[in-house]
């Protein structure tokens, strides 16, 4: 019977060995794809557990509901026909109607800034969150007067990190066009992930054109790339 | 022959049988042409899931619906299993295991499938694929434990930690142990991603160096972290310690 300690003590043989591993890694690396895929689904597509259920009871008893109304118009006509109370229920029920619609909430109404959501994206960037980085960097370029090479970046290194190539490229290559700013002074680093990213899609001469470009930091790893294409 | 090529009404109804029998067949496969489908594919072992996710997301929902009216689901029931059944077909779409046939029927069926196994439990007879593509059906209680989500949250800890510890070598280990254990890649397949002018010889010296660097550096540190964080979280009765 198979268990931690044998795994931690190297008790087993190759293939149950590789075998735990995989199903450690794999229930891991499923669960977050899980979150991925459910953050999408509810956010893009509006699709969550609960709202399936919502959808159904809907249907079951929307038929129930109609009846449900015109016996109640029904029932209010004649009672204000019979009492002269009439006037004060409907009153009633007009504030009732009014106070179901919540008031939204004023800093939902003015919605974050652009510095919040920047620290947002940073923390998402920080702690390996891709997916919830890209969306963020996403409004931050959204509320931008002009474009920012820092935010341009990370988002392209998000796209890269979470395996979105293509994005990726587009993202990082007009960053070498923008202007550099106090915290963002050498674009050898855009070259030099730029130069990662084609090489990821096998696009091995536009990798080579920029991991040339690089002369400073990184200019030994990109020539030992180099030397490898 | 002759008389099929002048007579204009039989190549219109040939043309339209063929026009006929690829809208279904694009109708069977979310709208995929064969051609689309292989891209999807290739992209996909390129590292690229987006044109995946965007299909399957965008019709979980149909699924979900199919499972609630026709499968008796809740619809706890129907997203779970939609969702189970998203990354079976995620990691058979990696294997190549399926074929432009029927996607949104193979989509169903695998989605009834799971909804079955979470109706009767029989997610206890447990099975696990490894990397040398051999199943071991075995010990429910210890696999139970690794699917626990306090395990689950360890193993996503030590990978963390696993990752600071690198810094910037390169291949990572964080890395290799997915590309190895969670994707099923051969080293050479591994090689030919982190080198990818090499070939022959040079491609076979850099995939034994990295079956090396996994099984002799990342794999024992991985353990070793994952060890220390289960130690720390979970009891000792719980690791059978």
């Amino acid at each position: 019977m198979k268990n931690f300690k044998q795994y931690f003590n190297n008790q087993l043989t190759e293939a149950e060995n590789n075998e735990i591993t995989s199903a450690l890694l794999t229930n891991y690396y499923d669960s977050v794809l899980e979150k991925k895929w459910a953050k999408e689904l509810s956010e893009k597509y509006g699709v969550s557990p609960h709202k399936a259920q919502e959808k159904k009871v809907k249907v079951i008893t929307l038929a129930q509901k109609l009846l449900a109304l015109a016996a109640s118009f029904l029932l209010l006509f004649t009672l204000y026909q019979l009492s002269d109370t009439g006037v004060q229920q409907n009153y009633q029920e007009l504030v009732a109607t009014h106070l179901a619609e919540k008031y939204t909430h004023i800093n939902v109404r003015k919605g974050l800034s652009q510095d919040d959501l920047r620290t947002l994206a940073t923390e998402a960037y920080v702690s390996d969150n891709y997916p919830t980085a890209i969306d963020y960097y996403k409004q931050v370029i959204q509320l931008s007067a002009g474009p920012k090479i820092e935010d341009h970046f990370f988002l392209g290194l998000s796209y890269l990190y979470n395996n979105q190539l293509e994005l990726a490229i587009n993202t990082l290559q007009p960053t070498l066009e923008m202007d550099i700013t106090s915290n963002f002074q050498s674009k050898e680093i855009i070259n030099w992930f730029l130069g990662l990213a084609y090489l990821k899609t096998n696009n091995i001469e536009a990798a080579k054109i920029e991991l040339a470009k690089i002369k400073g930091p990184k200019k030994q790893k990109a020539k030992e790339l180099l030397e490898q294409l | 022959m002759a008389a099929q090529a002048t007579n204009p009404e039989h190549s219109n109804s040939s043309s339209t049988n063929d026009f006929k029998s690829m809208k279904e067949m694009k109708d069977k496969n979310f709208g995929l042409s064969e051609e689309e489908f292989i891209q999807m594919q290739q992209a996909m072992s390129n590292g690229d899931e987006s044109l995946f996710e965007q299909i399957y997301l965008s019709n979980f929902q149909k699924c979900v619906n199919i499972l609630i009216k026709f499968n008796g689901a809740n619809s706890d029931q129907a997203y779970s299993a939609t969702m189970k059944a998203l990354l079976e077909i995620r990691k058979e779409l990696l294997q190549n295991k399926l074929v432009y046939d029927n996607l949104v029927g193979h989509f169903n069926k695998k989605a009834r499938r799971e909804l079955g196994k979470l109706k009767n439990k029989k997610s206890e007879r447990m099975t696990i694929r490894t990397v040398d593509g051999m199943e071991f059906k075995d010990d429910k209680d210890f696999l139970k434990k690794i699917q626990s989500k306090e395990v689950v949250d360890c193993v996503g800890k030590a990978i963390s930690r696993l990752e600071k510890i690198e810094k910037e070598k390169k291949p990572r280990c964080s890395n290799l142990l997915k590309y190895r254990y969670y994707y099923n890649w051969s080293y050479p397949a591994i090689a030919k991603k982190y080198y990818p002018g090499s070939i022959g010889e040079k491609l076979e010296h850099k995939a034994s160096g990295i079956g090396h660097k996994v099984r002799g550096n990342c794999l024992p540190n991985f353990k070793i972290i994952l060890e220390k964080i289960l130690l720390k979280r979970l009891t000792k009765d719980f690791l059978d310690f």
